[in-house]
């Protein structure tokens, strides 16, 4: 700092009287020779004739001694910033700034700076596992890392014991499944149960049970514990430990624990409720599965189902097959697609799979069965609704009869054995979404080599081509089937499936499913086959 | 980004409340025009308007909107319908639950 020098003349008392900034005024030999009355107040000790030395902290004395400019220091519980000019040649004077209250902003800005990019981290490293395991780890770690000496995670408890998970600052967690009773912490059954902490200067550190603390930690000195949010999923508690002489816990630490223990809470409950909904969705998707397609009764079957590739998605298309209890009999198959995706979905492709199942037993007519349905689903809270397609065969010689009811879905397609490609003329309503549903069922025959495509919109409305965005559509789907007279059953999917592949490359998809019933070109002669059996149907 | 986007605009007055939408409406466009349908719904107007006269293709998300928006208001769906659009509800059966006007004008004065 440039000074500048003032001509000979001492500093006037009344003017350093003025200041209401402590003062002080050196001589050539570094003694005072005046101070003001605020100067006094900081520094009662200063004598006028004495050295600087004996009546100011040492911070300031060295400075001085050094020569220096500025200096910062704490006097008693408050701190000050020291400034240096020179009034008169050869002597000096030091003017204070008291800096407390701005050093005490900077600091709580800095605490701050410091807890912001903490929870940044924190929720990094929370978010980054889906697993709940390794989510109380990572609690238990980042706490005893940055809130305390060690922590304790505590939960989810269950009947009768509990998952501890514990921390040292800078080591490992550990996890043990303790039969202990937490109502031995106080506050700590409350937090469990989600209720709001209890201040830790109420919590006596000395009463801590063992089990609670991490091997060779030592006397715990203080300890706060709080409750690890479960949003709905049961909570878990997060408890701080510190050791003795540590200091306990300020009301500001407690706070943004908890604002810690928010976010943890949130991470872990998330890594539960996924780990929940994906054995679930694993269970669910086991049972939806469609089911192995072969020859049943001298009917030849196939089907392709491609789900969406939206991961860990079910629901959608679907396909189930419900064989004839005797020989001869007749075998139902059902292709749908149920609205939406997810767990929802598969519920509702459950209920359809089920239902039809029980209802076609006692009802053999298609309409019938579909006005049924319809208001078995209806009962449900969801508009959720379903398209399907209900086709029943049997066997009668080598021909296929069959009958074709569409409930709001794409009608099948049918391939002659000279190329030809019909539309089964059956037309109808959705089903689980209006209170009447009308159906009109088509009847057809297949002869050996004929093959009914029921298929979903996936197929037609597949993007791609050539400009990537067209869709497939009914005609290719069509044109793509003409070459598919005498195929066998598994044939005609696959030549399907393979052009609708190509034809979207490696663009996005919807869920496509595709069934094929076929009269296969020499019927296996079986026992219970044969002509005369089969009962035509209207 | 598709060249056709959806666009959805959404006018309302005391009576009704009119959402045009332009373009295709598959699972990636529809949450657009369910917002606007569920502030159609806050506003607690009685009849709306779907305007699908600009609309060249609708899938079963879309469906979805539209049956589940029948429940809530007097719904009408104002034409004329592209083929696709007029296929989606044949096919679903649809079409006869639905008051299809041949324009805009006869939607709000029917």
């Amino acid at each position: 700092m440039k000074t500048r020098k003032v001509p000979g003349r001492p500093l006037p008392d009344v003017t350093l009287e003025a200041s209401p900034h402590p003062v002080v005024v050196l001589d050539e030999a570094g003694r005072v020779r005046s101070s003001n009355t605020a100067a006094t107040l900081v520094f009662p000790a200063l004598e006028t004739g004495a050295p600087l030395a004996d009546g100011v902290p040492a911070w300031l004395a060295e400075a001085h001694a050094r020569g220096e400019g500025t200096a910062h220091g704490a006097v008693g519980d408050r701190t000050f910033r020291a400034s240096r000019s020179a009034p008169a040649p050869g002597g000096a004077a030091w003017w204070f700034t008291d800096t407390t209250e701005q050093s005490a902003a900077e600091e709580a800005l800095r605490r701050e700076r410091g807890r912001t990019a903490f929870l940044v981290e924190a929720s990094n490293q929370l978010l980054s596992s889906l697993n709940a395991r390794r989510c109380m780890d990572t609690t238990a770690q980042l706490a005893a890392g940055h809130l305390a000496d060690a922590a304790v995670v505590l939960g989810p408890s269950g009947r009768r014991r509990i998952h501890v998970t514990r921390a040292v600052r800078g080591g490992p967690a550990t996890r043990e499944l303790l039969a202990v009773d937490p109502a031995e912490v106080p506050g700590l059954a409350d937090a469990l149960a989600g209720f709001p902490a209890v201040p830790s200067r109420w919590i006596d550190a000395s009463t801590v049970p063992g089990w609670l603390v991490p091997d060779g930690f030592g006397p715990v000195g203080s300890l706060m514990i709080t409750s690890l949010p479960g949003n709905g999923a049961p909570p878990g508690a997060l408890v701080l430990l510190r050791r003795e002489g540590a200091g306990p816990f300020s009301e500001g630490e407690e706070g943004f624990a908890r604002v810690f223990a928010a976010r943890a809470g949130a991470a872990i409950c998330a890594a539960q409720l996924y780990a929940e909904q994906s054995a679930v969705a694993d269970l669910l998707t086991e049972d939806l599965l469609p089911p192995v397609l072969e020859r049943i009764d001298g009917i030849e079957l196939a089907g392709g189902y491609r789900p969406s590739r939206d991961d860990h998605r079910i629901g959608g298309d679907f396909y189930d097959l419900y064989p004839a209890g005797v020989p001869g009999g007749e075998t139902m198959v059902v292709l749908g697609d149920v609205c939406g995706k997810g767990l929802e979905a598969a519920v509702l492709t459950g209920r359809i799979r089920t239902t039809l199942q029980a209802l076609r037993l006692v009802e053999p007519d298609h309409e019938r069965l579909l006005e049924l349905l319809n208001g078995a689903l209806l009962s449900s809270r969801h508009t959720r609704y379903a398209t399907l397609v209900l086709a029943s065969v049997r066997r009668t010689g080598e021909v296929l009869r069959l009958r074709l009811t569409s409930g709001g879905h794409p009608a099948p397609l049918i391939v002659r054995a000279d190329g030809g490609v019909e539309t089964a003329d059956t037309s109808g309503s959705l089903i689980g979404a209006l209170p009447e549903v009308q159906a009109t069922t088509y009847s057809t025959e297949l002869r050996p080599g004929e093959t009914c495509l029921l298929f979903s919109d996936g197929i037609t409305e597949a993007r791609g081509g050539p400009f990537g965005r067209d869709m497939f559509g009914e005609e290719r789907l069509s044109e793509a089937l003409s070459h598919c007279a005498g195929m066998p059953a598994e044939a005609v999917v696959e030549h399907v499936r393979m052009l609708a592949s190509d034809w979207l490359g490696t663009g996005r998809h919807d869920d496509m499913a595709l069934l094929a019933i076929t009269a296969p070109r020499r019927p296996r002669p079986g026992p219970a086959g044969g002509q005369g059996h089969g009962r035509s149907t209207a | 980004m598709r060249p056709d986007a959806t666009v959805v605009t959404h006018t309302a007055a005391d009576t009704h409340a009119v959402i045009a939408i332009a373009g295709e409406v598959d699972c990636d466009a529809a949450p657009a025009v369910e917002t606007a349908v569920a502030e159609a719904h806050r506003s607690g107007v009685r009849r709306l308007v779907l305007d699908l006269a600009r609309t060249t293709f609708a899938d079963s998300s879309f469906l979805h909107i539209v049956l589940t928006a029948r429940q809530h208001h007097e719904l009408l769906v104002a034409g004329p319908l592209h083929p696709a659009v007029q296929r989606l509800f044949d096919v679903t059966g649809t079409t006869p639950h639905l008051r299809i006007t041949d324009g805009l004008d006869e939607a709000l004065g029917g």
